[in-house]
C-alpha cells in the first residue's frame, strides 16, 4: 500500500450570479434581485492530502454539474480542478481555487472559476469567509494563464450552509497508510472546509503561536 | 471558417421585422438568407377540416410542425405564429400607425417606466414605405355589398357613445387598382413575381383571416415582401429553426439551425437531437419575434457576454383584452328582437375605436382602441383552448391537443357545434361579437431561463386600472347594442390572453436601458439587428405589426448604411 493520504467528498455550494457583472460582490447582490440562481455539486478527490497541500501544482479533482437555469439547466463539469494557494505573506493566508470546465445548454464552452480565502488571523470570521467563494463564469474553456484575457460571462457569489457543510462531513471518505493518516486526511478536510484552521494545530509548523 | 456557407446577411424569422429585413438587404445587394421555422403556406393550403386544424400547431419535438404556436405562463396565454410569413399568417389585418403622443417618456403613470427613444416622426416615411408594399385598404364599408352589421354596430355603438370611430388600413385587397371593390375578383400582378406561382383574388369576405387566407386576398409577408426579396436573390429557407448563435472568431456572426423534415411530421422527434447546420455572416439580422428572439439571446447568453443586462426585460401583451358581447339587441323599448351582427362576415377586423391617453390633448390614463374581432370560429376557439388549459394544466398545449383529439375523433362533430357547446349553447349567435381591446398596458414584465424552457413573470397586476377601463368601455359598447357582456373570459384568474406579445430585447438609447438602440443594432455587438416585437420597450398601444415593420425598415436604412460604409 501506497504512503498517500487520499480523501474525498462532496460538495454542493449555492448563490447567486448575475450575468454582465464581472464583481462577485456585485454579481450576487444584482442576482439576488433578479433571482438567479447558481448552484454546483461536486465530487473531489485528492490522491495526496499532504501534497495537495503544501505544491499547489498539485491539484485535487473535481466531478459533478454545475446548475443554473439561465445557462440551461444541469449541465456536466467535463473537467474540474481544485488547488490551494499561499496568497499572502504567510502560509496561513491560502486560497483554495476552483477550476471547472463546462458547457452551456446551448454548447458554448465555459469555466466556473471560484476562489475562497482560508485565513486565520485575529477577526477573522472563520465560517463566513472559509464558506464563501467569489465566482465568475468566464467564456471558453480558460487556464489560469489565460484567465485575465477571458470575457466574463456572469459573477456572483456562493456559499455553503453549516447544515450542507454537516452533510457533506458525511460524504469524507479517506484511504490511506494508517487510521492515523486517514485521521489526520480528516482533520485536514475539516480545517480547509469547515473553517478551523487545521494548520495551526497540525500542519504546518508555525512561526508564530496560534490563537 | 472555410467550408462554411456564408452571407453577407443571415435573417433568422420571416415576420414582419425579418421579411422586411431580408427583402431590403437583398434590395441593396447583399447576399441574404432568411431562415424560418415554419412551413409555406401558399392559398388554398390552409387547413380547415377538423381534423387538420387540431394538428395545425407549433410542437415540432411532439411531431407537430404547424402554424399555431401557444405559449402559456403565468399571467398570460400568448398566440404567435410559425410559418412562412410569420404573424401575418394569422393576423387580422390592421395597420394601425402607433400614436405620435404615445411614443412616451419615462412614463409617470402608475409606476411604469417606459421611454421610447424614437418618434413618430422617425417612423413615419417607414410606415409610409410599409403601407405601400402591403398594399393597404381600407374597408369599404360605404360600398354596395360591403355595408355589413358588425361594423355598423360598432360605428353606431361610437356615435351614440361619442367615440372616437375609424376604418383602419388593413393589409386586404379588397379592390384591384382602379377598380370598385368586387369579392372574389382576380388579382392583378405585383411587379415582382410571387413566390407561391399561384392566383390571388381579392377579398371575400369569410371572416377565415385568422386562421389563414385561402384566397389569397390577405396581403401576408409571403405575397409581398419574401417574394420581392426572392426576386432580388434572397434564399429563403423554410423548416429551418436556428438553435445557435454566436459572433465569430474573426468578426461576422455564426448562426446554427436544425431542419424540420417534412417527414417527422407527425412523429415525436426531439428538435435538441437534430443535427445542426452552420452558417456564417457578417451582419445578423434577428426578427424570431418576440418569444422567438429573447428565447434564442437567452439561451445563447454566454456568446455575448457584453449583452445588456436588459435583457429579458419590458415584456407586455400590448394590453390584449379580449370580451365578447352576447345577445345583442335592436328595436324600440319593448319591441326588442335580436340584432344580427354576423360576425362570421367580413374580414375579422373591419373598425377601431381609439379611446384617448393622459398623453394625447383630450385624454387621460392609459389610452387604448377596441376592435371588432369578427371571428366567431377562432374565438371560440380560442376560449376553449384557454379554459380547458387553466382547468386542466398549466401547459395550454396539452389541453389544445386534448380537445382537438376529442374533436377529432369524433367524424360527426363539426367545428362550429362543437366550439358553441364548449361555450355553453348559443353564445356564440349572429347577435354575439367579441371585442378585441389593446392599449398601453405597463411594460414590467420579465422574460428568463427556467428549467430550459422561456418563462414571463408579467401579470395584470400593475396594469388592472388600465384593464378596468378597457372592460368599462366594452361594457358601454355591449350596452348600447342591448346586450350583455361576458368579460375576459380569464379575467377570474387574472390572466389575459395576448395576440401581440411585445419586449425582452427592448430598444433604448443607452445600454443600461435597452438591449439594443434605435436602429435595433445590439450595443456591444455591431451588425446584429434586432428587428421584430421583442425590440419593443412598450406596448404599441395600436396593433403592434405596421410599428414592428417599420422599426425594421429604419434599422435596414442604417445597416445598409453600415455596410456600404464597410465596402468603401
Ligand atoms: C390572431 C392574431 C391576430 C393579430 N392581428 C393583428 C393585427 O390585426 N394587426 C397587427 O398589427 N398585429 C396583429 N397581430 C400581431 C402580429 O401578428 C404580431 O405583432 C407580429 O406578427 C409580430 O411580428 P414579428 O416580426 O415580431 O414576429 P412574427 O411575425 O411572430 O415572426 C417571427 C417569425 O420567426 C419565426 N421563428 C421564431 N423562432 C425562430 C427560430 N429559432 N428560427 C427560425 N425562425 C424562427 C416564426 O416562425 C415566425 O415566422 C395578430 C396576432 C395574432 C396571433
Ligand atoms: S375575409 Fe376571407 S377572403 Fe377576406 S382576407 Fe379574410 S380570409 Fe381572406
Amino acid at each position: 500500500m501506497s504512503g498517500e493520504t487520499r480523501i474525498r467528498f462532496t460538495e454542493e455550494m449555492k448563490g447567486h450570479v448575475a450575468f454582465g457583472i464581472d464583481d462577485p460582490e456585485e454579481g450576487r447582490d444584482a442576482g439576488a434581485a433578479d433571482r438567479t440562481s447558481f448552484m454546483f455539486h461536486l465530487t473531489i478527490e485528492t490522491s495526496d492530502i499532504d501534497r495537495f497541500y503544501h505544491e499547489p501544482e498539485h491539484e485535487a479533482t473535481a466531478r459533478g454539474w454545475i446548475e443554473c437555469d439561465q445557462l440551461g439547466g444541469r449541465l456536466p463539469v467535463s473537467q474540474g480542478v481544485f488547488n490551494l494557494f499561499v496568497a499572502g505573506d504567510t502560509p496561513r493566508q491560502r486560497e483554495m481555487r476552483y477550476r471547472l470546465f463546462f458547457t452551456d445548454g446551448v454548447g458554448n464552452p465555459l469555466t466556473f472559476v471560484g476562489v475562497k480565502k482560508v485565513e486565520d488571523h485575529k477577526g477573522f470570521d472563520v465560517w463566513t469567509d472559509t464558506s464563501t467563494l467569489y465566482s465568475r463564469v468566464l467564456q471558453g474553456h480558460v487556464t489560469a494563464e489565460n484567465e485575465e484575457m477571458a470575457a466574463v460571462v456572469a459573477a456572483g457569489v456562493l456559499r455553503i450552509l453549516k447544515r450542507d457543510f454537516a452533510k457533506q462531513v458525511t460524504t469524507f471518505r479517506a484511504s490511506g497508510p494508517s487510521l492515523r493518516a486517514k485521521a489526520r486526511g480528516f482533520l485536514m478536510f475539516l480545517g480547509l472546509f469547515g473553517g478551523r484552521l487545521f494548520e495551526v494545530y497540525i500542519a504546518a509548523p508555525t512561526e508564530e503561536e496560534g490563537p | 471558417m472555410t467550408g462554411l456557407e456564408h452571407f453577407d446577411a443571415v435573417v433568422i424569422g420571416s415576420g414582419f421585422g425579418g421579411a422586411v429585413s431580408g427583402y431590403r438587404l437583398a434590395e441593396a445587394g447583399l447576399s441574404v438568407v432568411v431562415l424560418e421555422r415554419g412551413k409555406a403556406y401558399p392559398p388554398g393550403s390552409f387547413p380547415r377540416n377538423p381534423a387538420d386544424l387540431g394538428r395545425n400547431f407549433w410542437d415540432p419535438s411532439a411531431g407537430l410542425h404547424g402554424m399555431f404556436n401557444i405559449w402559456s405562463f403565468r399571467g398570460l396565454e400568448a398566440v404567435v405564429s410559425s410559418g412562412l410569413g410569420g404573424g401575418s399568417l394569422i393576423y387580422a389585418n390592421v395597420l394601425l400607425r402607433k400614436d405620435e403622443h404615445w411614443f412616451v417618456h419615462h412614463d409617470p403613470f402608475d409606476g411604469g417606466y417606459e421611454t421610447w427613444p424614437i418618434s413618430r416622426a422617425d417612423l413615419d416615411p417607414h410606415y409610409d414605405n410599409v403601407e405601400t408594399m402591403l398594399n393597404a385598404q381600407r374597408f369599404p364599408f360605404e360600398s354596395d355589398g360591403y355595408g355589413i352589421a358588425k361594423t355598423k354596430a360598432m360605428r353606431d355603438a361610437a356615435d351614440g357613445l361619442g367615440l372616437e370611430w375609424q376604418l383602419p388600413p388593413l393589409a386586404v385587397t379588397f379592390h384591384n387598382k382602379d377598380r370598385p371593390p368586387v369579392p372574389g375578383e382576380p388579382l392583378a400582378d405585383r411587379e415582382f413575381p410571387n413566390l407561391h406561382g399561384l392566383p390571388r383574388q381579392t377579398c371575400r369576405l369569410c371572416g377565415e383571416c385568422d386562421i389563414g387566407c385561402n384566397y389569397g386576398a390577405k396581403n401576408t409577408l409571403d405575397h409581398n415582401y419574401l417574394s420581392a426579396a426572392k426576386h432580388e436573390g434572397a434564399t429563403i429557407r423554410t423548416r429551418c429553426e436556428v438553435r445557435v448563435i454566436r459572433p465569430g472568431e474573426n468578426g461576422g456572426y455564426v448562426v446554427q439551425y436544425v431542419e424540420h423534415d417534412p417527414m417527422n411530421e407527425g412523429r415525436h422527434t426531439e428538435t435538441k437531437q437534430l443535427p445542426l447546420v452552420t452558417v456564417t455572416c457578417d451582419r445578423l439580422v434577428l426578427g424570431a419575434g418576440t418569444f422567438g428572439s429573447t428565447y434564442l439571446l437567452l439561451r445563447n447568453r454566454s456568446a455575448f457576454p457584453s449583452i445588456s443586462r436588459a435583457l429579458g426585460t419590458r415584456f407586455c401583451g400590448n394590453g390584449d383584452l379580449l370580451g365578447l358581447m352576447v345577445e345583442t339587441k335592436t328595436g324600440r323599448p319593448g319591441h326588442e328582437r335580436p340584432r344580427r351582427l354576423n360576425g362570421a362576415e367580413g374580414p375579422v377586423i373591419t373598425s377601431a375605436i381609439r379611446i384617448p391617453d393622459g398623453s394625447d390633448p383630450d385624454g387621460q390614463g392609459r389610452g387604448f382602441y377596441i376592435e371588432d374581432a369578427g371571428f366567431p370560429e377562432f374565438a371560440g376557439w380560442l376560449v376553449e383552448m384557454t379554459q380547458a388549459g387553466s382547468r386542466a394544466s398549466r401547459v395550454l398545449r396539452f389541453a389544445v391537443k386534448r380537445l382537438l383529439a376529442k374533436l377529432t375523433n369524433d367524424p360527426r362533430s363539426d367545428w362550429g357545434a362543437a366550439i358553441s357547446e364548449a361555450l355553453g349553447g348559443a353564445e356564440l349567435s349572429v347577435s354575439s361579437l367579441p371585442l378585441l381591446g389593446m392599449g398601453r398596458d405597463v411594460p414590467d414584465g420579465n422574460m428568463r431561463l427556467n428549467d430550459g424552457r422561456l418563462d414571463v413573470d408579467w401579470t395584470t397586476e400593475s396594469s388592472q386600472p388600465f384593464f378596468d377601463r378597457v372592460e368599462q368601455t366594452m361594457r358601454d359598447i355591449t350596452e348600447y347594442l342591448g346586450g350583455s357582456f361576458q368579460p375576459n373570459l380569464l379575467s377570474y384568474l387574472d390572466r389575459v390572453i395576448s395576440v401581440h406579445p411585445l419586449g425582452g430585447a427592448p430598444m433604448a438609447d443607452n445600454p443600461a436601458d435597452g438591449v439594443v438602440d434605435a436602429y435595433g443594432e445590439m450595443f456591444g455587438y455591431p451588425e446584429l439587428y434586432v428587428v421584430d416585437g421583442s425590440a419593443m420597450p412598450g406596448p404599441v398601444g395600436a396593433n403592434p405589426a405596421l410599428t414592428i415593420a417599420a422599426f425594421a425598415d429604419r434599422a435596414m436604412d442604417h445597416a445598409i448604411e453600415h455596410a456600404s460604409a464597410g465596402r468603401a
